[in-house]
């Protein structure tokens, strides 16, 4: 990937990454301090390593499958304390004191599927294309364990998974919250998603 | 006070929801998908229906496609994450009143309600 493809690419992460942290500002109530994302583009099986801000323990994730004019899964990551403290944040009234676990898979996967559709939903307006997505799925892992359950169905048939990983940290002033968004496509999606941005760069 | 009936796969999602329609006044049913949703709305026969977009057995716009068959079919508002233009369209196409965005504030609800239920009266 070119230079200019690159910062492209970083503009339209950003754009989506703008969206879902005015998003989880909304639900936390709190002014978001957001960072330029670090992009990243590597092999799926990779990607641990560039989410070791999590610090190796459990992740909470949501993915949820899109299809358009790019298709592939969007990821959102997020640590169980933030989990909590945005679902909670969510879902004020129906979750005050301790989440119990039994509700936290659940409102943590309606919070991912919101972000998620903030994050790619504001893609259309770039790509001039409209984003359908599938039904979102919780885990509850070390991320090497999710992305290998991601892996997994693609190593038998396949072209080989990569990531494209964007991180966005929401500052809430008691707490650290943060979260990471993370699009998976296989090689095939990937060339094609390189190969749309010149055109979409172009408007 | 009115009925409404709130579709989401989301149990989390439907009982905020409930929750806010009753705190607005209104008695509520619920479903966890479209084809659910049809059953219900035949059974209980709600005055206006809340809608998400994105759930199994039956999406809300196959929902809203169905619905829109009915001469008596109730006022529908959906629900939705999903901010994109085109769907806003294609919702508003297919017969919903109004659209309310995830996540949202109970006033806009109740302005969506207060939409919904004026148009039944």
């Amino acid at each position: 990937m070119d230079a200019f493809k690159k910062d492209f690419l970083t503009e339209v992460l950003n754009i989506g990454l703008g969206r879902a942290g005015t998003v989880l500002g909304q639900i936390s109530g709190a002014h978001v301090g957001m960072t330029v994302p670090d992009l990243t583009v590597c092999k799926a099986a990779d990607l641990p390593r560039h989410l070791s801000v999590f610090g190796g323990g459990e992740v909470l994730t949501v993915t949820m499958p899109f299809t358009g004019i790019l298709s592939g899964d969007a990821m959102f990551v997020v640590s169980p304390f933030s989990g909590r403290l945005l679902s909670q944040s969510l879902f004020k009234e129906l979750l005050k004191g301790d989440v119990a676990e039994a509700d936290l898979g659940p409102a943590v996967t309606e919070l991912g599927n919101i972000v998620i559709n903030y994050f790619v939903g504001s893609w259309s307006e770039i790509f001039y294309d409209r984003f359908r997505f599938g039904v979102p799925c919780y885990q509850r892992d070390p991320i090497e364990e999710v992305v290998a359950a991601k892996i997994r169905p693609n190593s038998k048939k396949g072209p080989e998974l990569y990531a494209v990983c964007a991180e966005a940290h929401l500052d809430i002033p008691e707490f650290f919250a943060m979260a990471s968004l993370v699009t998976l496509f296989d090689q095939t999606a990937l060339e094609k998603l390189v190969g749309s941005l010149e055109p979409a760069a172009e408007g | 006070m009115a009925k409404v009936l709130v579709i989401d796969d989301s149990n989390f999602q439907r009982k905020w929801i409930a929750k806010t329609a009753q705190s607005l006044g209104h008695t509520t049913v619920e479903a966890a998908d479209g084809q659910e949703g049809l059953e219900v709305v035949d059974l209980e026969k709600p005055d206006c229906i809340t809608v998400d977009l994105n759930m199994p057995n039956m999406d809300g716009l196959q929902f809203l496609t169905n619905l829109s068959g009915r001469a008596d079919a109730p006022s529908v508002i959906v629900i939705t994450a999903d901010v994109q233009e085109d769907t806003r369209n294609q919702c508003l196409e297919l017969g919903a009143r109004a659209l309310v965005y995830k996540p949202f504030r109970p006033s806009q609800l109740k302005e969506a309600l207060d939409q919904c239920l004026g148009a039944e009266a």
